[in-house]
């Protein structure tokens, strides 16, 4: 875990099969627990990064993702970044930033998540992309994506975690 | 034709077992229900499907407080038996009863989506 100024972050590249993002689900909790200080924080962030992570594993066209975490601010309120880069095909690039951009276009984000779930109750497949949706409905990001030099980015940003929390300070 | 026995399931990081009070199935869900535990998840309400076809209860309870997480995956093999309930003729149908974890943020969450998706079917005890 880096920490400098007043930013805390860590990025991991490796080749996750679908086993080990509960794996570094686990770990990214130990590092959200210490960073955030904040148990319900924690579980958003973590529920965040486990979908954001299946994500990647579905999509990667090479099998390798870098994960990349960052808390700013030392003080509440603080501002967590979680993203995902992998190369995907042309086909699912267009998949995934499709289903980015409903998912960021929807106003109320619980009823645009109870209409995917009415969605994939009748799908035989497990592309309706009800966890990116869960992503904003149900841990309180927003949610983007970027194609950069044939890589799929998407950053799940959480603003003023904590803003009402205690006066936890980023322990260093 | 499946035995009671089937009705529990133990996938190492993932179990349920099942009892029956009168006419209520009970199933106690523990561990994670990631992507190690969809297929026996999806097995597993099959089963229960087959079984409330011919034991025709008033209730069927899902004790998910022991359930640490849920992955997306998981939860949608949830909604889609939910429908399929949903879809029984009314002398079928029967009550689906959620004992969840207040202090888990995924129960909180996801299943409060799915009392606000089949608000006539389910209900949660906290």
């Amino acid at each position: 875990m880096a920490t400098g100024g007043d930013t805390a972050f860590f990025e991991l590249r490796f080749r996750p099969n679908i086993q080990l993002v509960s794996v570094v689900r686990r770990f990214v909790t130990a590092f959200y627990e210490r960073v955030l200080d904040d148990d319900e924080v924690t579980q958003r962030m973590a529920l965040a990064t486990h979908e954001l992570l299946e994500n990647a594993v579905k999509y990667a066209s090479d099998g390798e993702t870098v994960l990349r975490i960052e808390v700013a601010h030392t003080k509440r309120p603080m501002e967590v970044c979680i993203q995902t880069w992998n190369q995907t095909t042309k086909g699912n690039e267009a998949i995934v930033e499709a289903t980015v951009r409903a998912s960021q276009e929807a106003n109320d984000p619980f009823a645009f998540y109870q209409s995917l779930m009415a969605k994939s109750a009748v799908r035989k497949d497990d592309g309706s992309g009800l966890g990116l949706a869960r992503i904003r409905a149900e841990a309180d990001m927003s949610i983007a994506c970027e194609v950069v030099e044939g890589q799929v980015c998407i950053t799940a940003r959480a603003l003023d975690v904590g803003a009402t929390g205690g006066a936890n300070e980023l322990r260093s | 034709m499946s035995s009671e026995a089937d009705l529990s399931i133990d996938v190492g990081t993932f179990s349920s077992k099942f009892t029956k009070e009168g006419s209520t199935m009970l199933f106690v869900l523990a561990g994670e229900a990631d992507a190690a535990a969809i297929a026996a998840l999806e097995v597993l309400l099959k089963r229960l499907d087959t079984h409330a076809a011919t034991g025709k209860p008033k209730d069927v309870v899902l004790d998910v407080r022991k359930v640490t997480f849920m992955n997306s995956s998981c939860f949608t093999v949830l909604v889609a038996w939910v429908e399929r309930v949903r879809g029984l003729a009314d002398d079928a149908r029967f009550r689906i009863r959620l004992k969840s974890n207040n202090e888990l943020l995924w129960q909180r969450r996801s299943l409060h989506a799915l009392k606000c998706f089949a608000a006539d079917i389910i209900t949660i005890e906290s």
